[in-house]
This record gives structure tokens, C-alpha cells and sequence, in this order.
């Protein structure tokens, strides 16, 4: 049986920090295990930080979409927003063989998301970005 | 997040208890900072209890790495999770780090 787990948030880091606390809290309740937690956690972080810092053009409030589906085995997530058209999975990887005095600070958070995820796609539709994501996990 | 400093044979110990993410990452920064304007240049970071971490969080490894390495100064991580190793490995700072399996190990790694 699938379990649901729906927000709306405006575009500002303390929403974005509630919503992983609030969404911590569903998958704990639902007992499913630590690294549902964490991918689902750092998918919202990466992305929404991502189209918060740089995804508007005005200093108008938007408002970002989360749908989180949880299932036996595997949890999903699609994050729809009207920010503009940015396609994270489409960008320039970073180098990650340099030492360390010489790694640009940033730039890793697309690239952490990409790798550990099992599914990842972006769309525009309706002038809004949408990014799915699933995790499949052990069970 | 929360941070305990201890001291051990001249190693300056920061555990790292809880979530290392956007909202949390200037509680490590502080800490470490303030360690190592006090003179602090070799630390361990005992990662048993650190449950989460993104790239904000691994933006204050590299800082501090980056300090450390001007300075002579050294840093070794004790214990981290599975979760955490994955994305040390993914993001490529694996090669960077100096990772033990627990705080004593780390301790006399860098001592």
C-alpha cells in the first residue's frame, strides 16, 4: 500500500527546513528505513535550495509543489515549481578528482542527487519545472 | 546539530551529533573556526553520530580542510555512517579524507 505525503511551500530556506523536518517525520511514523530518510532529505534540499538561491527572476513569494509517495521498496518525489526553466540534470559535471586546494566550493548537490538516485527526470510543462525522483531502497 | 569539543593528546575532538545540512552547517563552521583560532590545528571529528549530511555540509569539510592544509594542520574522521561514506565516495572527497572506523583509531592516526 502506498502512503502520501503532500506540501506547498513558499520559496524561502525556513520553509524548506520545516517541510524535510516534516517529511523526517512521516517516513519515521511509517517505520521506513534511514536511507528513505536521507535520499528523500537531500533530494529536497539540493533541488528546492537550488531553485531558491537561483530559480527567480523577481522577489515575488512562489510557491514550490512537493508530492512524496512512499512504497514497499522504493520512495518518490515530484517537486513542480514556476521558477525558470532549468533542467538540473542537463548541467556540466563537476570535477570530483581534484585535491583539495584546488576544488571550487559548491556546484556538488546536482551531482549528489543524480548519482544516488536509481531514476531521475525533468520535464517543463505549463511554464513550470517538474524533477522526478525515486530511491529504491532496501525493505 | 550539536557539537561536543574535547581535547586528547593534543588532538582537539569535535563530535558531531545530528544533522549536517544548510540550517546547521554554521554551528560545525563556528566551532571548528573557533577551535582553530585558538591555536587548534589537529582534529578529529567523530562522525558516529552524524545521521545526515548534503553538500552544504560537505562545503565545511573542505573549508576546513583547506585551512587545515595551509597550516599544517591535519584532520581524520572517526566512524561515520554508511549513508555519509556514500556521499564522501559520490562526491569524490573520499580521496581527500582520512577516515577511521572509530575515535581512538582516529585519535592516534594524527597524534
Amino acid at each position: 500500500m502506498s502512503q502520501t505525503f503532500n506540501r506547498r511551500i513558499p520559496n524561502t530556506l525556513e520553509a524548506l527546513t520545516h517541510c524535510m523536518e516534516e517529511s523526517t517525520a512521516f517516513l519515521e511514523g511509517l517505520g521506513a528505513p534511514m536511507e528513505a530518510g536521507f535520499a528523500v532529505n537531500l533530494v529536497l534540499e539540493e533541488m528546492i535550495t537550488n531553485t531558491i538561491k537561483y530559480g527567480y527572476r523577481d522577489d515575488a513569494v512562489h510557491e514550490i509543489d512537493i508530492a512524496l509517495v512512499l512504497e514497499p521498496g522504493e520512495v518518490s518525489l515530484t517537486i513542480t515549481d514556476d521558477g525558470e526553466p532549468f533542467d538540473p540534470f542537463d548541467q556540466p559535471e563537476p570535477d570530483t578528482s581534484l585535491p583539495a586546494e584546488e576544488r571550487p566550493i559548491g556546484g556538488l548537490g546536482l551531482h549528489l542527487v543524480k548519482n544516488m538516485m536509481n531514476f531521475c527526470s525533468y520535464s517543463r510543462e505549463d511554464g513550470k519545472n517538474i524533477v522526478r525522483i525515486l530511491k529504491k531502497y532496501e525493505h | 546539530m550539536n557539537i561536543e569539543q574535547l581535547e586528547q593528546d593534543g588532538v582537539t575532538i569535535l563530535v558531531l551529533n545530528g544533522r549536517l545540512e544548510t540550517s546547521t552547517v554554521p554551528i560545525l563552521d563556528q566551532a571548528f573556526a573557533s577551535a582553530f583560532s585558538t591555536g587548534a590545528r589537529r582534529f578529529v571529528w567523530d562522525c558516529a553520530a552524524l545521521s545526515y549530511i548534503s553538500s552544504s555540509g560537505l562545503r565545511s569539510f573542505l573549508q576546513a580542510l583547506k585551512q587545515l592544509g595551509a597550516s599544517q594542520g591535519k584532520l581524520a574522521l572517526a566512524g561515520p555512517g554508511h549513508m555519509i561514506v556514500e556521499v564522501f565516495e559520490i562526491s569524490g572527497f573520499k580521496s581527500m579524507l582520512t577516515i577511521l572506523p572509530d575515535r581512538p583509531s582516529a585519535v592516534s592516526a594524527i597524534k
